[in-house]
């Protein structure tokens, strides 16, 4: 095999990877937007989302074994529900401090982890993929086609949600509410309602990044720890608050993970990302794309 | 707003609860844990006047949160022991009483509750833990207490502290390395590269292939490893099929080992894919999916139906739980079997006695084979060759 | 701040004074001597995070990882080098500061929720620094053997005498810090958590200040970690790492963020309260998030803020009754 190739090869488990970042990402960007809240528990709203579909594609609920799509749609619906509902409880959060959010939030992280332990038990399953598991062949490079599915669908997705907020009433709504709450209360728009509308897009994106990756990463109540904290790095690595910068962040925090695994050592895989976060921020402190430096408190 | 918001609560609440009624089986399972007079009410009336109290063994391990799969097996083997014990008239006369803490696999709580179980409810012996790091962190706590703990970690150092008071139920690491190597070098493969996660149990295993490699004068082409979260492998995999291995070694636990066997197949991997206990498992085969046919593996137990004893402790476990046992509900059965005989055996019943009788046990017949305990509480070294044929976990006939 | 001390003050601090030093007699068992022990240690990580964020308004959530090089420093010391746990116990709080300098740099680039994750991150590669150690830090299997220390001949060698080793320890550290909040360096550090631009243009060496926050902080985590490298005997990387970060962080909010005394408060109570959650089973950790959720939305500023709205509250109605007497 060519070291092109291998690389390629290493790149796309790296697209794959960062497009699950990037759709969790954009959970934590959304929020953060709009209310000024970094909602540490996304990675377990992320986890929720993952339960909330695939429970009706993998007979959990009396048997059922609904098609994959109808799955994704409810997991999507009922995500976004419980992202309205933990934008009421978080409402009293956009006012205070960082570390009052950081903490906040983590509590009703340990509460959704412990709950969704306590109904669907601690060991977790496997979810067969909806499409053929043999890998597709192209020029000696292989992918999987959940694979496509995660990438492509994820990139619909992100060019939707854009095209949401610059095109759609609520949409321009929402970045009204986002750049100035005061002003867009005064203009009649529902500040309130905008941060629910946020939060329920960005739990229905956690929840179709879960539902998508699912077959090629196995469902537990531990899934969202480690995607929640890299998903967040990649948010701040992008920009936090950026639409654009959250897809930046995760695609390109997800190619270096599998780059480093691959070409530097997978023993100090974490720790690379880590440090070339780092590197970037102090050479551009507001992330890659980071246009907007807002500081909401 | 208000009411939407709690409509939606409903909503959601309704939608989770009629998920409920199907993994309701495990709820009933956990009685021992805080009612333990219930569970032995019944043949209490057999105990003798002369024992005032039940005799008290602790069980410490991860009960709830994310990772309680570990403390429920180890539970349900050791109550299933205990009760057919109690029933047959206990130890010299008395009950025995389960306790259970639940360490959340925390190693530094763990440590505080090996000193709750020694001080305060002065157990005979204890269960501590599968997790290996805290099965080490515990043990200068039982040692200073001479409290016997028995543990089903694979860890090989725990046995290396010093401490004649910890005792391993199960075969330690090199036990489940060695037979696979030695088996797929005799087969004639010589290119073998290892993939690992990095934890304490990881990082051993790992060492163990190394040195299994080494001993028949082969090293490996690549050694990778990863985080135990990790869910992409195409990196690590990727740069170990460059090397072209003839086999995969993995050092991972079951759900990581399944989705590297099928990552690896993904790439185009067609060698042989093997491994240790993480292999031997359902839940292996369940996400590895077709990927983890022929998959080599090595156990301490050989399977539910391997002869009549395993028979008869896989339907006296179905029975109890409702639900098939895997292997460390196995292994934590034969260890609670064999601390209730040193008990038996202990004159007068103290823990420091308990141990001394432990060390003498030797050609116990268990469910994972022959026990004979040495001076650091190895009891067992042997384990079972098998391979996935059909999806299901199949074991090749012994050979020596 | 300063006040004098009256009588009914005097005679609580005496009579805390007694508990303390008799607790260990009065114990129902050594657990709950245990218990306590951890809690001292927790509670010097407290009061360094708390000096680093409640004072100056740094971000330190390395303090986890930061905790455990202070262990490792000790048992290294201890286990390769034969070195007492009085030799180790300085090594671990220089080597440590040093180390939190280094965690403390991105402070002056980057702010807020940018430095939060660049510490988290600072820490995860410590974590695993620690784990790929090699030799030096046995790896994932951790340090075994390490021993307990011992006083002129007098062996700390049970909880019960470890536990004034710690109450030593937590009355300087806590002591330590007042000094530090009284004098020069806690007015900077205020001046600049509470206006960052101000301070600078009224002459304040910020990142001077802001780098020997994290020194600071990372000192006391590092005293903490000989500390329970020397107690527990055996350590492993998984002990200090994120998680960890965030039980330090939870108790020190719990107590009252900006207070030392809160510190001392979250330290006793959040231990005792996971202690009393266990009857719950399987809910704990529910219980334990919702519990979480309450204090920081309903009560921020922690038990301490509690306890001075309540007193306060008595003290305005007492103002309020004079004012009518007097008109």
């Amino acid at each position: 095999m060519p070291v092109t190739s291998i690389f390629i090869q290493t790149l796309i488990g790296g697209i794959g990877i960062g497009s699950l970042y990037a759709l969790v990402a954009l959970g934590y960007s959304l929020v953060y937007r709009s209310m000024g809240l970094v909602n540490f528990a996304n990675g377990d709203i992320y986890m929720a989302g993952t339960y909330f579909g695939i429970i009706w594609y993998n007979g959990m609920v009396r048997g059922l074994h609904l098609p994959y799509p109808v799955a994704f749609v409810i997991g999507v619906l009922l995500n976004a529900v419980l992202g309205i509902i933990i934008e009421r409880i978080f409402r009293p959060l956009q006012k205070l401090d960082m570390m009052f959010m950081l903490l906040g939030t983590i509590g009703l992280g340990y509460v959704l982890d412990n709950v969704f332990t306590i109904i669907f038990g601690a060991t977790g399953f496997a979810v067969n993929s909806p499409l053929p598991d043999t890998p597709i062949i192209l020029f000696g490079i292989r992918v999987l086609p959940q694979m496509l599915l995660l990438i492509s669908v994820s990139a619909l997705l992100m060019v939707g949600l854009q095209v949401f907020l610059a095109k759609t009433k609520t949409g321009k709504a929402m970045r009204a509410s986002a750049m100035d709450h005061d002003v867009a209360g005064a203009m009649g728009i529902s500040v309130n309602r905008m941060n629910a509308i946020a939060f329920a897009i960005g739990s229905g994106l956690g929840a179709a990044a879960g539902i998508l990756a699912a077959p090629i990463v196995y469902v537990s109540p531990t899934m969202g720890a480690a995607v929640g904290l890299k998903g967040f790095a990649a948010a701040i690595l992008g920009g936090l608050g950026s639409i654009p910068g959250a897809i930046v962040g995760g695609l390109v925090f997800g190619v270096l993970e599998a780059v480093s695994a691959g070409f530097i050592s997978s023993n100090w895989t974490q720790a690379i990302a880590f440090v070339v976060l780092l590197v970037v921020l102090m050479i551009r402190p507001s992330g890659i794309v980071g246009e907007i430096t807002v500081e909401k408190v | 707003m208000k009411r939407i918001g709690l409509y939606l609560l409903l909503v959601l609440g309704l939608v989770l609860a009629s998920c409920a009624p199907q993994p309701a089986a495990p709820t009933p399972a956990p009685a021992a844990t805080q009612a333990p007079a219930a569970t032995q009410a019944m043949p209490a009336a057999t105990a003798t006047a002369a024992c005032a109290q039940p005799i008290k063994i602790g069980i410490i391990g991860d009960m709830s949160g994310t990772t309680s799969s570990l403390g429920d097996w180890m539970t349900k083997g050791v109550t299933l022991a205990v009760e057919q014990k109690n029933a047959a008239g206990g130890v010299q006369g008395c009950q025995i009483q389960i306790v259970t803490y639940d360490d959340q696999g925390n190693p530094t709580l763990s440590v505080g509750l090996a000193e709750k179980a020694a001080t305060v409810d002065k157990v005979m012996a204890a269960f501590a833990t599968t997790n290996s790091s805290s099965a080490l962190a515990d043990i200068p706590t039982f040692a200073q207490y001479k409290i016997p703990q028995l543990t089903n970690g694979t860890n090989v150092t725990i046995t290396q502290q010093g401490s004649a008071y910890v005792f391993r139920v199960n075969p330690a690491g090199p036990a489940y390395e060695n037979p696979v190597v030695n088996y797929l070098v005799k087969q004639g493969k010589t290119k073998f590269a290892i993939i690992g996660d990095n934890s304490a149990y990881g990082v051993g295993e790992t060492s163990y292939q190394v040195a299994a490699l080494k001993a028949n004068n082969l090293t490996a082409l690549d050694t990778e490893s990863y985080g135990v979260n990790d869910k992409d492998f195409t990196g690590q995999l990727t740069k170990i099929l460059q090397t072209q291995p003839e086999v995969l070694l993995l050092a991972s636990s079951e759900v990581a080992a399944g989705l590297i066997a099928k990552q690896a197949r993904q790439l185009g991997f067609t060698g042989i894919i093997a491994g240790g206990s993480g292999l031997a498992s359902p839940v292996f085969i369940s996400t590895a999916g077709d990927a983890a046919e022929g998959a080599y593996f090595t156990s301490p137990y050989p399977g539910n139906d391997a002869n009549d004893a395993t028979r008869a402790f896989a339907t006296a476990y179905k029975a109890r739980w409702g639900v098939d046992p895997e292997v460390h509900g196995a292994n934590t059965y034969d260890g609670t079997n064999m601390l209730l005989m040193a008990m038996d055996n202990a004159h007068p019943l103290t823990p420091d006695n308990v141990a001394a009788q432990m060390h003498k046990i030797c050609n116990y017949q268990g469910l994972q084979g022959t026990f004979c305990y040495d001076q650091n509480g190895e009891g067992i070294n042997t384990t079972f060759l098998g391979v996935v044929k059909g999806g299901q976990l199949t074991y090749l006939p012994t050979t020596p | 701040m300063k006040k004098k001390m009256n009588i009914t003050q005097g005679v609580l601090l005496g009579v805390a004074a007694c508990a303390l030093l008799v607790f260990p007699f009065v114990a129902q068992n050594s657990y709950e001597v245990h218990i306590i022990n951890q809690a001292g240690i927790y509670i010097l990580i407290s009061i360094g995070l708390n000096l680093a964020m409640g004072y100056a308004g740094q971000f330190n959530l390395a303090v986890g990882p930061l905790w455990g090089v202070g262990a490792y420093t000790a048992a290294i010391l201890n286990t390769k080098f034969g070195f007492p746990f009085w030799v180790n116990l300085p090594a671990a709080i220089i080597l440590t500061g040093l180390i939190g300098a280094f965690v403390g740099l991105p402070s002056l680039k980057v702010r807020s929720h940018y430095l939060a994750i660049v510490t988290i991150g600072l820490g995860v590669a410590i974590n695993i620094a620690l784990l790929n150690g090699g030799s030096l830090t046995q790896g994932a299997m951790g340090i075994p053997h390490i021993q307990m220390p011992d006083f002129f001949g007098y062996p700390i060698n049970s909880d019960q005498r470890y536990y004034y080793l710690i109450l030593v320890m937590v009355i300087l550290g806590f002591f330590i810090a007042r000094q530090i909040l009284a004098g020069r360096i806690g007015r900077s550090f205020r001046a600049i958590r509470d206006d960052y631009m101000a301070a600078k243009a009224m002459g304040v060496n910020t990142a001077y200040y802001q780098v020997l926050a994290f020194v600071v902080s990372a000192a006391y985590a590092g005293a903490a970690g000989a500390l329970f490298a020397h107690l527990n005997t055996y350590i492993s990387p998984d002990i200090f790492d994120f998680p960890a970060t965030l039980f330090v962080l939870t108790l020190t909010m719990v107590g009252g963020m900006g207070s030392l005394v809160g510190s001392l408060v979250g330290g006793v109570a959040l231990p005792i309260l996971q202690e009393y959650l266990r009857v719950i089973q399987n809910w704990q950790l529910v219980a334990y998030g919702v519990a979480i959720m309450v204090v920081v939305i309903f009560m921020p500023g922690g038990v301490i803020e509690l306890t001075r709205r309540l007193s306060g509250w008595r003290k305005n109605r007492l103002a309020l009754v004079d004012r009518d007497a007097s008109g």
